[in-house]
Order: structure tokens, then sequence, then C-alpha cells
């Protein structure tokens, strides 16, 4: 490679990155062991408080009591299996149907004008509300969960969507007039691209969002899945399976939006700034 | 005898007249303005004096409200429909989530062009602007002048017949801008296309230029033109010639005009 005054800014900025990534090692690894150490104190202080205040278990279990019943764990997988598939299909299909919507949207402002002031509204609608009805009008199996949860993934998606591919940058719009570009370039090379740090924010959003819905639905109606494992073990004051029941399914939600996390990370390397914020 | 041919861009009574409220401003008044085929023509005159307006009606991106623009012996829209017009901008405007390569590809997959036939031009290109061993990195890896020249290869990619360029140098370090001229100057030699190049900086302009047109602002009105006699090809000592000295008082001379003709309309 031939050094010239034009490569040293480069090899400056790789410089200060390499310092930089082993400050963020270090710091990494330092949080990562704050992050263990406020978990085992957590426990700490629950198993403590339980023991020397005599705490029932029908008020707090015991966190030993708790690990003991996550030890039935093919019970609890199979019920958040149920969960996260409502939770999965919901959101694949919400998000898609939102996708859509958006591109037909933007491809014609009197619909957008026209409807853009209702779906926004929606979004307001709360879904322990419309839960009931949605479970009246599907039944009570795992279609009328898809349903709630798609429902809650389509409106971030739509919305994101759209605001995602309006945000291309006027100087690049000039550059694919100026090179007489197709609007089916325009759409997939430039306004599509553009639109996926927006498109990754709503589908963070709605991984979670759709184990919500999922499980509240279940809540509503079910003959199985963590909603349903949640509303019978509160029925028998069962402390302990609820308690598990409540840390699984935060696990999966975590675990859900992770993976959004990781693929978004492969699909958009070149958008550095959007990991930090949200939208 | 060299053939007389006709002009590679003809700008005829230009008008742009730009609306805010009852007001309206006009932007561009009058403007007539020849280029020759081959020639490396400045557009010259300080901020708000309309340059970048020129060009970008010159590259149809908008329309004038009055007069015609013909580039290559046709409207200036369908110039730009008949790719023989490629603009290079202030900003390298590269698509970040391409590599090099791939945002050189980016005009030629607007054509169609094979994909193998397209990659090789992209690696052509980037090697003459000096790039090799970058063809592979993104835009947020180079530097600005870098980031530049790979917009400028973008633009050479589909061979145009006019090149026109906004301040494509104004963000960078004179160090920078001093061998990004010298190295378009190379370029320009060897692919002989029509070059329009807008800038506020008189010395980079007598340096590239045959000629160089003088702009005033409030309203843009073209005010002289400076002949560039200077001999080709030219060479980083030639700034310190007196000719080169004499033709860039004259140009400071003419742009002090401009403003002090603005400044009376006020």
């Amino acid at each position: 490679m031939q050094i010239d005054n034009q490569v040293l800014p480069e090899s400056d900025a790789q410089e200060q990155n390499g310092f930089l990534g082993s400050m963020f090692l270090s710091t990494r690894l330092r949080q990562w062991f704050q992050v263990v150490l406020v978990f085992v104190i957590f426990i700490a202080v629950w198993f403590g408080s339980v023991k020397i205040f005599d705490i029932p278990t029908y008020i707090l279990p015991a966190p030993n009591l708790l690990a003991e019943e996550l030890t039935n764990y093919q019970m609890f997988l199979r019920h958040a299996g149920v969960t996260l598939l409502e939770a999965m299909v919901g959101f694949a299909l919400g998000g898609t149907i939102g996708f859509l919507i958006a591109v037909v949207l933007d491809y014609s402002d009197a619909l957008e004008r026209s409807l853009m002031p209702y779906i926004i509204a929606a979004t307001n609608i709360p879904i322990v509300a419309f839960a009931p009805v949605v479970v009246i009008y599907f039944g009570f199996g795992i279609e009328s969960k898809i349903v709630v949860a798609a429902f809650i993934s389509f409106f971030p998606m739509c919305i994101n969507t759209l605001k995602g591919l309006k945000s291309a940058d006027v100087v690049h719009r000039d550059l694919f007039y100026s090179f007489a570009a197709s609007r089916t370039d325009l759409f997939f090379k430039l306004r599509l691209p553009s639109a996926l740090p927006f498109i990754f924010a709503a589908l963070r959003q709605t991984a979670t969002a759709s184990v919500l819905a999922a499980v509240v639905a279940e809540f509503i109606q079910a003959s199985q899945g963590l909603g349903w494992l949640i509303l019978t073990s509160a029925y028998v004051m069962d402390m302990p399976r609820l308690w598990a029941t409540v840390v699984v399914s935060s696990v999966i939600a975590i675990l859900f939006y992770s993976i959004v996390v990781l693929i978004e990370r492969r699909a958009i390397p070149w958008h550095a700034s959007v990991r930090s914020e949200d939208t | 005898m060299p053939q007389l041919s006709e002009a590679a861009v003809a700008v005829n009574d230009v008008v742009m007249k730009f609306n805010s409220g009852s007001e309206s401003f006009r932007a561009l008044d009058d403007i007539n303005l020849q280029v020759n085929p081959g020639e490396f023509l400045s557009i010259i005159g300080p901020s708000g004096c309309g340059k970048t307006t020129l060009l970008r009606i010159i590259g149809a991106l908008v329309r004038p409200s009055a007069g015609t623009v013909t580039v290559a012996g046709k409207s200036a829209n369908q110039a730009r429909l008949d790719r023989d017009i490629a603009f290079v901008f202030q900003t390298p405007a590269l698509l970040e989530w391409r590599d090099s390569t791939s945002n050189v590809m980016l005009p030629l997959e607007f054509q169609k062009v094979p994909k193998a036939e397209a990659r090789r031009r992209a690696g052509d290109l980037l090697a003459a602007m000096g790039l090799q061993g970058f063809e592979n990195s993104f835009p947020r890896q180079l530097s600005g002048g870098m980031q530049q020249r790979v917009s400028i290869a973008r633009a050479l990619s589909v061979e145009p017949s006019i090149l026109l360029m906004d301040e494509p140098f104004g963000a960078l370090d004179e160090i920078t801008r001093d061998r990004l001229n010298l190295e378009l100057l190379d370029i320009w030699t060897k692919w002989q296309s029509t070059i329009i190049f807008v800038t506020h900086n008189i010395r980079e302009a007598i340096f590239l230029s045959d000629r160089v047109v003088v702009l005033r602002p409030r309203p843009g009105r073209i005010i002289g033109e400076l002949l560039i006699d200077l001999p080709r090809p030219r060479t980083a000592e030639l700034r310190n010639t007196p000719r080169f000295v004499e033709l860039r008082q004259k140009g400071e001379a003419l742009l002090e005009t401009g403003l002090r003709e603005a400044s009376h309309a006020d």
C-alpha cells in the first residue's frame, strides 16, 4: 500500500479505534462484573430478608424455592414455547403487514394523509381492553394470541417504515435523480436501505411487546402458555411457581430482543448510532 | 483546421426566481453562457450569487423560471435522461452501506451494465483516482479527500460528456485540495470531457480552468470572464508565476466590483 498524506488521517483513526477498543474491553469486563455483583447482592438480600423477617412463602418465596421450582424445566419450556411461538408468529405477521401498508401509504400521498391520523390514534388502543374482543372473535386457541401480538407489532412497524422511507438525504435523492435512476432502483438502492435503521428500531420494540401481548391474551382465555401458567398459579396461591413463571417470561422477552439486536448488527453494521438511541 | 462543433452547453437568457411569501427573489438574472466541447470552465462568485443554482439548472436538477438550457444538443432534462451528465456534489454523497467499489458501480447498475463489467470499470477508476487498496473500504473508513475521490470515480463511471462539479473540494484543507486539483487535471486530460466547475476559490478556478466566469450576487449576473492562457499541463509551481498572480488579481478585482454593485443596489 502506498503511503501518502491521504492515508495519514485514516491510520490515525485506526490507532484511536485500537486505543478506544482496549479501553472498551476493560470497561466491558468491569460492567459484567458489576452486573453479576448486583445480581448476587439482590439474591442475598432477598434470601436474607425472607429468613430474618420470617416472610411466609405465600407472600414472598425464598429464591431457593424458586430455583427448585425451575428444576421442573420441562413444564416451563413447554409453556414458554407456546408463548414464544404466539409472539414470534404475531411479530412476523404484524411486522410484515405494517411494512407493506407503509410502502403503499408512501406510494400514495392522498392515502397517507387520510389514513395516517387513524393509524397514529390506533397506536393508543390499550391492548388489555382490546384483547378480550380478539379472543371472542378468534377463539381460545393460539390464533387469538397471534392476532393480539400481530396487532401490537403492526403500528410501530408501519409508522417507522414510513418515516424511514422518507429519511433519505436530499443530496442522495439528487444523486439518484441526476443519474436518471428508475423508481425501482430509487426504492431498493436508496429508500429501503435508508429505512433499515428505523425498521430495526421498530423490530426491537415489537420483539418485547409481542411477548407481552401474547401473555396478556393468555390471561383472557387459554389452556396453555406462560400467561395461563401465571393465572392458574395465582388462583391456587402457588407463589414459587408464579414467580418462576414471571422470571421465565422476562427471559424469553429478553432472548427475543437479543436475537433482533444480533440480526441488526449483522444487517446494518454501517449504522452505528441507532444501536444506542431508540426511536 | 479543426471543425467548429456546436457548444457542449448553451445557457440562453436564464432567469431563476424564488418565491418567499409575496416577495419574489431573483437568484439568477439574464444568464447567457456557452461552453465549448472539452473545455474546463469554472464559475466563481461570492456565496449567494446563484452559482450552485446555475449548475443545478444545467444538470436539470431544477428548472429555470425563464430561458433555455441546451446540453449536448438537447434539452438539459433529455441530456440527464440520456446520461450525458454526471454530478459531483459538495459532499461526497456516498452510500454508507456500500464499499468504494459498489459506490462507483451504482450508476452503472442503473444502466443495467453487467456486474462483472461494472466491477472491472469501477476497479480501473478507483485505481486511476489513486485508491488502490481501498476498493473494499466503506465511506466511514475513508478520509474526506478519499471519499471525494470515490465520488469523482463514480461520476466518471458513466463516461459523461459533461461533468458538473459543485465545489467538490470546498470542505477539504488546502493541501488536499491542491493535490486533488492536480489529480483532477490529470484525469481530465485522459477522459477529455467538458467540465463545469463551481467554486468560490479564485486560486483553484484559475489553476484548473481554460476560462473563469465571474458572477455577482443579488441578483446573480455574469459580470465578466477571464481567459486563462496558462500553459498545460499545469504544475504546482505555476501558482507562483507572474501571469498566475496577474490573473488572480484581475479575478479578485472583478469579484470586488460585483460585490460593490450588489451593495449599491441594496
